[in-house]
């Protein structure tokens, strides 16, 4: 045996340490456990992902044809911060027509990366919008109720349950000292301490006192809410991937929906 | 010859992208304003138009479309992260209201838009987006009040799905079957129109009651990607402002108040809220704004204010300041609403009115250099808790009487 390695072979022995297959796969790049992940699942729940995206409603206002500019990539705020980049994803789109597992190799953690900020359907000259992609994407993975949404899905619990049972998301009791945002500093602790007597005292009559929702909605328009919710499938993709939520939203809209048949 | 800068070549080439290869967006936009049209000649739906009697004023948008801007007679569509965390957004844009006379509908029959939780979750669809649109948008037409939409995430979404109820029978028929089970209809408002839409064109009537001096005052603006980059033929531009390559509200508000506007070189950049990553994933959220944001703002132009017009802006850029000065960072610049400031150029009170209290980036400064004494304001606050505390009723903001209720 040769006591040195020609540049050549040095070369091919590095990239053999690298998954080949998962960084040339399709010749679209993305997280290579992710590649790997597609390459184990279940060709059946890829292509009903797959097919789910594509009848999409909006999916053919989203996807025209890319043609590779990348002006989406270049103005996307995940692509400087992480692993991500709206050209891959309509690409990947694009090409999932044929091979259902170029999307699914998205599902896990790509998509996630996402701000929604839709810079990149501002500036595609193909009128291609990759952040709506995702959204369907994501409203896909949901349904489809996969471990890795799950996981996603987890530390949103509270946020899902006070939005689907009050009908605001965002709510003063968010500041709590225990609760999110503690990364707002001693400001506020500084409110959480103060909070009751500062709400009481804002000056709008639907906001004064309010601390468990954002203002003080009607409980008739939370039974309707609920009644939207339970019949535009809301609930059903809330018990797929968060069903400690579903379960309890399901309960709520039960008994609005017993509330609205006693008084008709 | 002076060579143009990196920030002029992309509002060059933006602008070109806009006005001839997005083209074909704009006639699609178009075309779903006229079928909306023929929808409601045929009875499939009802459009809630900005009649007469709500004293519109007309704007020009991307598309070079005339809109239409109710300026009295408000329904107000409140925002959940405004209202939530952010109290003095909503206060103070009622205050004006009331200063102006401007009749204004604050009702408890609304849900947020649930958009948010959409974009950030994935746990919603088209069907349960547009039934609460059409849902929040029937009471308004109820009490014969235009929607005026506080969050720009609500507006980019009734955009979007105000497109897709239009432009799609299945799905308008699913939604109208459900609106049918609450005992609603279909009822879609004629244009959307975001606050900052409202403020922009009675920025004169603000001016013209401009109390404090704001000529030393240097601004910066942030403009919300769902309000401009979302469906962006529809937002409000001005010939005047900016040339017109830019969304005009704001700006034009704290231009017709006096101050002055610095510029920077990442305008074009998102906040770097991200629906998901403010909520379960701050740090990303909070590296975009410092690094992108925050801190070229102060670097290039030492402004004394960052104003922007949306909920999860605010937010964002004001809360993401409070990690990176702990680690011995130096960049700092308060950030407020445009109704905010533009309250405080009229005078309204800091904390009872505006609530700055509630926002953690340092506005002393700020408050200073406006002429307002912030500590002798302050003990007027606690004054004021003190007395609701025992029991007096808090000076709520009213509308003024309609003129057709």
């Amino acid at each position: 045996m040769r006591a040195f390695l020609t540049r050549a072979e040095k070369a091919r022995t590095r990239l053999g340490r690298l998954n080949q297959q998962g960084w040339l796969y399709g010749g679209l790049p993305g997280l290579q456990w992710e590649v790997e992940n597609a390459r184990k699942a279940d060709p059946e729940v890829m292509r009903s992902i797959r097919d789910d995206v594509q009848s999409h409603a909006a999916f053919h206002d989203y996807y025209r044809a890319c043609i590779n500019c990348g002006n989406c990539t270049a103005v996307c705020p995940a692509f400087r911060f992480a692993d991500f980049g709206p050209r891959i994803v309509v690409q990947k789109v694009m090409h999932s027509r044929d091979e259902p597992e170029l999307l699914y190799q998205m599902v896990d953690q790509y998509i996630w990366a996402c701000f929604q900020c839709y810079a990149c359907w501002d500036v595609c000259p193909a009128q291609n919008n990759p952040g709506g992609l995702v959204a369907i994407i994501k409203e896909a993975a949901v349904r489809h109720g996969l471990e890795s949404t799950k996981k996603t899905l987890e530390p949103y619990s509270r946020i899902l349950y006070k939005l689907a049972t009050t009908g605001t998301q965002i709510t003063p009791d968010m500041h709590s000292s225990v609760a999110l945002f503690r990364d707002w500093g001693p400001h506020k602790a500084e409110l959480a301490s103060h909070l009751k007597e500062y709400r009481d005292a804002v000056p709008v009559e639907t906001l004064a006192g309010v601390t468990d929702k954002s203002w003080n909605v009607d409980p008739k328009t939370i039974d309707e809410l609920l009644t939207i919710e339970k019949e535009s499938g809301v609930i059903d993709m809330l018990k797929s991937s968060a069903k400690d939520v579903g379960d309890v939203v399901e309960e709520a809209a039960a008994e609005a929906m017993a509330r609205k048949d006693d008084h008709d | 010859m002076t060579e143009p800068s990196a920030s002029g070549l992309f509002d060059r080439a933006k602008f070109a992208s806009n006005a001839r290869l997005t083209a074909g967006t704009t006639e699609e936009y178009l075309r779903m304003l006229e079928r909306m049209r023929e929808l409601e000649k045929r009875g499939e739906l009802c459009l809630h138009h900005v009649k007469d009697t709500y004293q519109p004023t007309t704007v020009r948008t991307l598309s070079r479309r005339e809109k239409r801007i109710p300026t009295v007679d408000l329904w107000q569509h409140k925002s959940c992260g405004q209202c939530g965390h952010i109290p003095g957004y909503v206060t103070a844009l009622y205050w004006i209201m009331a200063e102006l006379g401007v009749p204004f509908v604050d009702d408890t029959n609304q849900t947020s838009c649930t958009a948010w939780n959409y974009y950030g979750s994935g746990t919603s669809n088209p069907v349960a987006l547009s039934a609460v649109f059409v849902r929040n948008m029937h009471v308004a037409w109820q009490k014969d009040a235009y929607p005026l939409i506080h969050c720009g995430t609500s507006y980019g979404d009734y955009k979007e799905v105000r497109y897709l109820l239009v432009m799609n029978d299945e799905l308008r028929e699913r939604v109208r079957t459900i609106l049918q089970k609450i005992g609603r209809d279909i009822v879609i408002p004629e244009e959307l129109v975001h606050y900052s839409e409202w403020l922009h064109v009675i920025r004169d009537r603000l001016a013209e009651r401009r109390k404090l001096d704001l000529s030393k005052i240097k601004v910066v603006v942030h403009s919300a990607c769902h309000c401009y980059k979302m469906m962006s033929e529809d937002f409000t531009y001005d010939d005047a402002i900016l040339d017109g390559l830019r969304p005009a509200p704001i700006t034009s508000v704290a231009l017709a108040l006096g101050a002055q506007i610095a510029d920077y070189s990442n305008w074009y950049d998102c906040c770097g809220f991200g629906f998901r990553h403010i909520l379960t994933e701050r740090e990303m959220s909070r590296s975009f704004a410092y690094f992108r944001k925050i801190q070229p703002i102060v670097r290039e132009t030492q402004a004394d204010v960052l104003l922007t017009h949306d909920t999860g802006c605010v937010t964002t850029l004001d809360k993401s300041q409070v990690v990176p000065l702990a680690h011995g960072y130096k960049e700092t610049v308060p950030v407020l609403s445009d109704a905010q400031f533009a309250a405080l150029a009229m005078g309204a009170h800091p904390f009872i009115v505006c609530q700055v209290h509630w926002h953690v980036a340092d506005w002393r400064p700020l408050l200073q250099k406006m002429g307002i004494d912030a500590e002798k304001a302050w003990n007027e606050y606690r004054e004021y808790v003190e007395n609701v505390k025992r029991g007096m009723k808090p000076n709520f903001i009213r509308s003024p009487p309609r003129t057709h209720a």
